[in-house]
């Protein structure tokens, strides 16, 4: 409890994030639900995203410009594809997906979208596709004679 | 300044000694000198950090790759076997265990007789039986969960945690084996449990995120010495980073002095006295130091009169075998990022001559990544199709290898990028390994077949230096070893290595319980040789 | 009368119980980050775990309430602010109030903590002081106000099941699955030997057993015997350790250790956001402070309500990212003149954004 956290000098600095581009972000993690059908309530997670998205700008304050950019980005899209085709689009179109990222849809989708399909499979996403734990997620501890947290072989293979 | 005792390096040497001493004289004078910076632990936004990209904080401390065409890299390979250094070891307050993976197994009885057995290398001049009582304690100290009713090694006292279950993508290696008559066993490993008693030390919340466990629970040194730092109460106890220890200086030949450290934030040399130095700087560097400590009372370098410092260097060859599988109806995937089962079913009496092996069932096999599927736009439906769909498997092992006398290390005059002198590695892979592999080989197919999978040609075979030891290896014979058995350098009263370096001979397991135990027992012999009550 | 409104009288009971535990804590962490570091370790050591154990006590009231069906609250109108006036209602003349302060680790600030903790069988006189009470607790000590919890869950399950007097899912409860430390597990509650058992951990941990030091809490953790949080206050104030065999009235005989109170930072009491110049950099630091804390709260109030996976989230972001700023802090003075007074966190609230979005 004596450390310091990680943070870059330069975020301690900067505003608050405006509750607009949070709103905003936050109809994004949960289009990745929506589009992959992988996440039925995203509701308890908007205070994990919400910490998430500070952490990022603390360890790298350029995350609240693309957070600011991603949301002006995807109001664009969304006015050009209606809600669903916008977030279709920023998830599937292959040139947003090249490195580095030269434009402002590849900004959103590397920077913001791809980062939070990885937070969103951790905190539970990955569960629609078969399994019980997954790296990233906290799983809970193994405690003797409860069920471990992941899916185990069965008793009788123990060697 | 004068100290006590010296302790070179902040690894899992460094504090279970430290602790140990500690532990019957908490005023006694301590300090230890780490070459290394900080990495903050336990960090939220680090951890996210490596969730979402990969990035561990602690890379940049690693050794740069040996240089090459098209970069100047590090250190230098001499040999015709390169023995990568690069990600072998972290140079950081810590040491490795920053980066360990907390694989905690006992060397077998039969370990502790390799020459006797096979003629190889050298017998170590303690027991399997010595050593016992401390590998429990290591155990305890570390925090290993592990199935205390495993017959593989003799104990007397149970692991502090239970094992951890297998997990479902076990089934098929444990099927497999289980058909062949291999045996195997869980996987004990270094990760705390839930305790009933008072522990700073938080339980695994098998978050899969070891590398960087957001709890501290896997044990890393570093955290048991800021504990010791912030909530012991020993004044005597001081830690300086950024300490490049240079060289250790003679009082006379039988009596080291202290020794001469660069303070990197200074650029100053600093010269600290004490009554007594244990070298704990990892096999390499602790190694080197004897090496280039160099004076009219040990010319070729501290204990080095028989020309054995940095000589008979051994690692684990680390092999990975992989292969397919038409199907995944049971959706197997990585939900740990540790193994549950191995098989130390060939580390055993019958092939110590050969090399013995185990055999471990990866936490990543079968290889399903859910999120660079989604990242790259693939569909629901094809990502429900790619995870029960045919499966890439594998199974890793590591073998054991025996010391030879040309294969060694030595100091190259030239600083690294974190200031310290660069490595000379001059290693040549034994003509009987290629058919020891084929031999492995030809076991892992059969479990292969069983698994109803197609296994690739050729296994990867990783010769990194992880495993480093034996250049400064015990025994009673000084002209057979640079150590005695209490890994006091022969010759010298006050001068104790605790390093990977002191095994006369590895076995087929991973090292880090074995010198955690070592470094408890020198705690009680120099507790007891300073009388203290 | 039904059930349900027999419960929502014990609801704003266990809500007075959620803040009065939550209210210890930034007290205990201020004086305890106020120390400088190398001294006072043991002193340290001490506030720390009666600290922890505070934690615990929230997750078992937390899991009290939600066993009941109810919910807890904790956002801007149910945080403690400081100085926070506490009244202990006795039997008329054995009331007691007095105030607890944000403040550096000192003599006053353990006396502070010693009439928090203190045991049934000590209490004594009256302490009369000015202001308008904060929280008023029904109860002449803790242990009293929970012991009449207790009365009412009696009264509860003599009148009806125990199965529908606890009948909240115990799936949204806080189990050792979720929440560590060195004060002990949590209890899972679903029947009223349960309910007792957590609020025995409380009122032990807090004063101790009937006419004993310890805790008792052994019975339920396997711990090694710790005295109760106000004899490891005791223990600070006089600076000598209880041993086996003390008793409560008396001082403790163990080993003495050092402590000083002059190594330590000179925060400013109760401070306020106000305090620091806007754009100082303890301006920024209390704001940031401030919406870690109120992250963690409202993090915590989700644990509590049936999500007690974000309970995590609140632990390695919260209390892991919130005392290094507190710190920070400590080593600065509120301006250029001598012997000013450093900062400390003033622990307010600012609406985390998702509360509005």
């Amino acid at each position: 409890m004596y450390q310091t956290p990680a943070k870059h000098p330069l975020s301690a600095e900067l505003p608050a994030l405006d509750d607009a581009t949070y709103a905003a972000m936050w109809a994004l993690f949960c289009h990745i639900g929506k589009y992959w059908q992988n996440m039925p309530d995203p509701e308890p997670f908007r205070s994990q995203l919400y910490s998430f998205m500070l952490n990022r700008i603390n360890l790298r304050p350029v995350y609240r410009d693309y957070y600011l950019f991603a949301a002006a980005t995807l109001r664009g899209l969304i006015e050009q594809h209606g809600e669903d085709g916008a977030y279709a689009f920023l998830f599937t179109d292959t040139d947003a997906n090249k490195a580095p990222p030269e434009t402002a849809l590849a900004v959103t989708r590397q920077k913001v979208a791809n980062e939070f399909m990885a937070l969103q499979l951790s905190l539970g996403g990955f569960k629609a596709f078969g399994a019980i734990n997954y790296c990233g997620f906290i799983g809970g501890a193994n405690i003797p004679g409860q069920a471990a947290p992941y899916r185990t072989l069965e008793a009788d293979h123990e060697g | 300044m004068k100290v006590e005792t010296l302790i070179i390096g902040s690894g899992v040497a460094a504090a279970a000694l430290a602790q140990r001493l500690l532990a019957k004289n908490p005023n006694a004078s301590i300090l230890m000198l780490e070459a290394g910076r900080k990495v903050k632990m336990q960090d939220a936004a680090i951890w996210q950090d490596y969730v979402v990209s990969g990035k561990l904080p602690y890379t940049q401390y690693y050794d740069l790759p040996y240089p090459d065409r098209d970069q100047p890299g590090e250190n230098l390979s001499a040999g015709t076997t390169a023995v990568p250094l690069d990600g072998s070891r972290a140079l950081t307050y810590g040491g490795s265990t920053i980066h360990w993976g907390g694989w905690s197994f006992r060397l077998k009885p039969e370990d502790f007789a390799l020459r006797t057995n096979t003629g190889h290398s050298l017998d170590w001049p303690i027991s399997y039986a010595d050593l016992e009582p401390y590998y429990s304690q290591a155990e305890h100290y570390i925090g290993v969960s592990g199935d205390s009713n495993d017959p593989t090694v003799p104990r007397h006292c149970d692991y502090p945690f239970p094992a951890f279950p297998y997990t479902l993508e076990d089934q098929p290696a444990a099927e497999a084996m289980a058909a062949l008559g291999m045996a195997y066993s869980h996987l004990p490993i270094a990760r705390h449990g839930i305790t009933d008693t008072t522990s700073r030390h938080a339980p695994c919340q098998t978050t899969g995120t070891c590398k960087y466990c957001p709890f501290g629970a896997r044990y890393s040194a570093n955290n048991f010495l800021d504990d010791m730092q912030n909530w012991g109460n020993f004044p005597g106890l001081q830690i300086r980073l950024n300490s490049i220890v240079q060289e250790i200086s003679m009082r006379s030949r039988q009596q080291a002095g202290g020794v001469v450290y660069l303070d990197r934030e200074t650029g100053q040399q600093v010269v600290v006295e004490a009554d007594r130095i244990i070298v704990a700087a990892g096999t390499l560097e602790s190694t080197k130091l004897l090496l280039r400590s160099r004076s009219d009372h040990w010319q070729l370098g501290i204990g080095n009169d028989h020309d054995l410092v940095g000589r008979n260097i051994v690692t684990h060859p680390y092999f990975i075998f992989s292969g397919s599988a038409p199907g995944n109806p049971l959706k197997l995937q990585p939900e740990m990022n540790f193994p549950t089962l191995c098989s130390r079913h060939f580390d055993s009496p019958a092939e110590q001559a050969k090399g013995k092996f185990i055999l471990i069932n990866p936490p990543g096999s079968p290889t399903v990544n859910l999120l660079s599927k989604m990242q790259a736009g693939v569909s629901r439906l094809d990502m429900d199709r790619y995870v029960a769909g045919p499966r890439q498997i594998q199974l890793h092992g590591m073998v054991e290898i025996f010391s030879e006398p040309q294969n060694r290390i030595a100091n190259i005059d030239k600083l690294n990028h974190l200031g310290m002198q660069e490595t000379l590695v001059d290693f040549g892979q034994a003509a009987g390994f290629d058919p020891r592999m084929q031999e492995i080989q030809g076991h892992v197919q059969r479990l292969f077949e069983a698994m109803g999978a197609t296994m690739n040609a050729k296994p990867t075979i990783s010769w990194r230096a992880d495993h480093a030891a034996c250049t400064l290896r015990m025994s009673d014979d000084d002209s057979e070893g640079v150590t005695d058995r209490h890994m006091r350098v022969h010759g010298v009263d006050n001068l104790y290595v605790c390093s990977n370096a002191t095994f006369p001979s590895t076995g087929a397991v991973n090292p880090t319980l074995t010198l955690a135990a070592l470094a408890l027992r020198l705690g009680d012999h120099l507790n007891h040789a300073t009388g203290q009550p | 009368m039904t059930l349900e409104q027999h419960k929502s009288r014990l609801y704003p009971l266990l809500q007075t119980a959620m803040e009065l535990e939550l209210s210890t804590i930034p007290p205990y962490l201020t004086a305890l980050l106020s120390i400088k570091r190398e001294a006072n370790r043991v002193a340290a050591g001490l506030i720390r775990s009666v600290m922890m154990e505070e934690m615990l006590h929230m997750v078992l009231v937390g899991n009290l309430m939600s066993s009941l069906g109810g919910k807890i609250c904790l956002n801007q109108d149910t945080l403690p602010s400081y100085p926070l006036r506490l009244e202990f209602e006795g039997h008329g003349f054995k009331d007691r109030e007095f105030d607890i302060n944000l403040e550096a680790f000192s003599p006053q600030a353990i006396q502070t903590f010693l009439q928090i903790e203190l045991p049934t069988s000590l209490a004594r006189q009256p302490q009369r002081l000015m202001a308008q009470p904060k929280i008023s607790v029904p109860g002449i000590t803790l242990g009293e106000f929970y012991q009449r919890i207790i009365g009412a869950l009696d009264a509860l399950c003599a009148a009806y099941p125990e199965s529908a007097v606890f009948n909240g899912d115990p799936g949204r409860q806080i189990s050792e699955q979720y929440y560590w430390g060195g004060g002990g597990k949590p209890i899972i509650i679903t029947s009223l030997a349960q309910a007792k058992a957590a609020l025995e951990v409380i009122i032990k941990q807090g004063e101790g057993g009937d006419d004993s030091i310890f805790d008792g809490d052994e019975h339920y953790f396997d711990q090694a015997e710790e005295v109760a949080h106000y004899f490891r206050f005791n223990e600070v104030a006089l600076g000598r350790r209880y041993r086996p065999g003390d008793k409560p009235h008396e001082p403790p005989t163990g080993e003495a250790f050092a402590v000083d109170y002059q190594a330590v930072y000179p925060i400013k009491r109760n401070p306020r956001h106000g305090d620091y110049a806007a754009g100082s950099r303890l301006a920024t630091l209390n704001q940031q402070f401030n919406r870690q804390y109120s992250l963690m709260l409202s993090q915590l109030e989700q644990a509590f309500n049936g999500h007690p996976a974000v309970l995590y989230d609140a632990i390695v972001n919260g209390m892991h990212g919130m005392t290094p700023i507190a710190q920070e802090m400590m080593t600065l003075p509120l301006d250029d003149t001598a012997g000013a007074s450093h900062g400390a966190p003033s622990f307010e609230w600012i609406a985390p954004p998702y509360q509005q979005a």
